[in-house]
């Protein structure tokens, strides 16, 4: 899927989750990593790039 | 009024300035009056002006000209496309190339630059996405420029815009200020080590072959954004401050480019989180409104814009507003409800 849905659907999943659950993204839209550090910028939450197309993504508020 | 000039210019424009004839001799007195007169604005010497149809050959002559084989080639990951692409010819014909990072709020770090009187350093005025202009204070911040060769990007900067001081070549796009596209104005400063990049025979520094009815409006399209430019940037700025609060009160999750201190007032650049920008342009669109946007789902080569990507502002959902003169309160009033309803209902589906 294009972006925005990889972070659209992320977001969605992490939304039921507690604090501190994570989950791994696999994405290769080159726009995800780009947006993946200004989404966790502007919620709070945070990412780690695992491999080119894979993401963690830890729900932190 | 250029528009309307322009028909007039073209009626007289077909004859050749350097024949002899008395129509050619009153066309060349026409052209060199406005390249004085262009001179004057740009705060340049008329004989450092070059006329230029071609912007992207611009870029070429200006950065190329000044770069020799031992040269590093220091551009900002914000810089238009063209310049990465002559960093990229630089670095297959052997030459170092260097790429200074931006902040969140677009400003240039030029702080950690090797001194050199060989290395060619691009300068951007104003970037033409974002509106960001980088700090000038009458030379480029950072040790030992002095040196260094600039090449000032003053493609998308205001009319009123001043150039480095250390500046070598700087390159002007009419439409900037107003004016007809197929305009640029190359700036070689006298005593530049510059060295034209195209093969050549005379010391002719471009081809000299544009349309004189083009230059001419340009010019009075310059001379008249000069004029207007207190009225037109105070309207700007107040829109652009509207648009900001009205966002910022309203919208949740928009990243704005670029903070209105550090901006040209007439740019704005704003990403909706969890938007899909192709369809948020036609809904606009349908509305009566045209904006661009530099998310890579609305672009042809589905790759987001390498300036809020180097910004680490969020590419996707986003929308670049251009307030040009005589666009109303009203107009961005009404703007602004669409623009809020459909984000809404662009979150929902």
């Amino acid at each position: 899927m294009r972006c925005p849905r990889p972070i659209i659907e992320s977001a969605k999943l992490l939304s039921s989750m507690a604090i501190g659950g994570a989950i791994t993204l696999l994405s290769d839209d080159p726009a995800t990593w780009i947006d993946l550090k200004a989404w966790a910028r502007m919620t709070s939450n945070e990412v780690a790039q695992i491999s080119g197309s894979e993401f963690l993504i830890t729900k932190k508020s | 009024m250029a528009a309307g000039l322009l028909v007039d210019l073209f009626e007289r424009g077909w004859r050749d300035p350097t024949k002899i004839h008395n129509q050619s001799a009153e066309l060349a007195i026409l052209l060199n009056g406005a390249k004085e007169n262009l001179a004057k604005f740009l705060k340049i010497s008329a004989s450092e002006i070059e006329i230029l149809s071609d912007l992207n050959l611009g870029f070429h002559l200006a950065i190329s000209g000044l770069l020799q084989p031992n040269s590093i080639l220091i551009q900002s990951a914000i810089d238009r496309k063209d310049i990465f692409a002559i960093a990229r010819s630089h670095q297959n014909s052997g030459g170092k190339v260097q790429v200074l990072e931006c902040d969140l709020s677009g400003a240039v770090d030029y702080s950690n630059i090797k001194p050199s009187a060989e290395n060619v350093v691009i300068w951007q005025s104003t970037n033409r996405e974002t509106g960001v202009k980088q700090l000038s204070n009458g030379s480029i911040s950072g040790p030992n420029l002095s040196s260094a060769k600039i090449f000032a990007d003053m493609t998308s900067a205001s009319s009123v815009a001043e150039l480095p001081e250390n500046w070598s070549t700087a390159l002007w796009d009419a439409t900037s200020w107003g004016g007809p596209k197929g305009i640029a104005i190359l700036a070689i400063r006298q005593n530049a080590n510059w060295i034209n990049p195209l093969p050549h025979i005379d010391h002719a520094r471009a081809s000299n072959e544009f349309s004189i009815p083009l230059f001419l409006a340009s010019v009075v399209a310059l001379e008249n954004s000069d004029k207007e430019f207190e009225v037109n940037s105070v309207k700007a700025a107040q829109l652009n401050i509207k648009v900001r609060e009205f966002v910022t009160a309203n919208i949740a999750d928009a990243d704005i480019a670029g903070s209105f201190a550090n901006c040209d007032p007439r740019k704005l650049s704003i990403s909706f989180l969890y938007v899909h920008a192709e369809e948020l342009l036609r809904k606009l669109e349908m509305a009566g409104f045209l904006v661009d946007s530099g998310s890579a789902c609305s672009a042809a080569d589905l790759a987001p814009s390498h300036v809020l990507a180097a910004m680490e502002v969020l590419t996707h959902g986003n929308i670049r507003l251009t307030f040009k003169p005589g666009i109303t309160d009203a107009t961005i009033n009404e703007f602004l409800a669409v623009l809020k309803s459909e984000i809404a209902l662009a979150r929902l589906e």
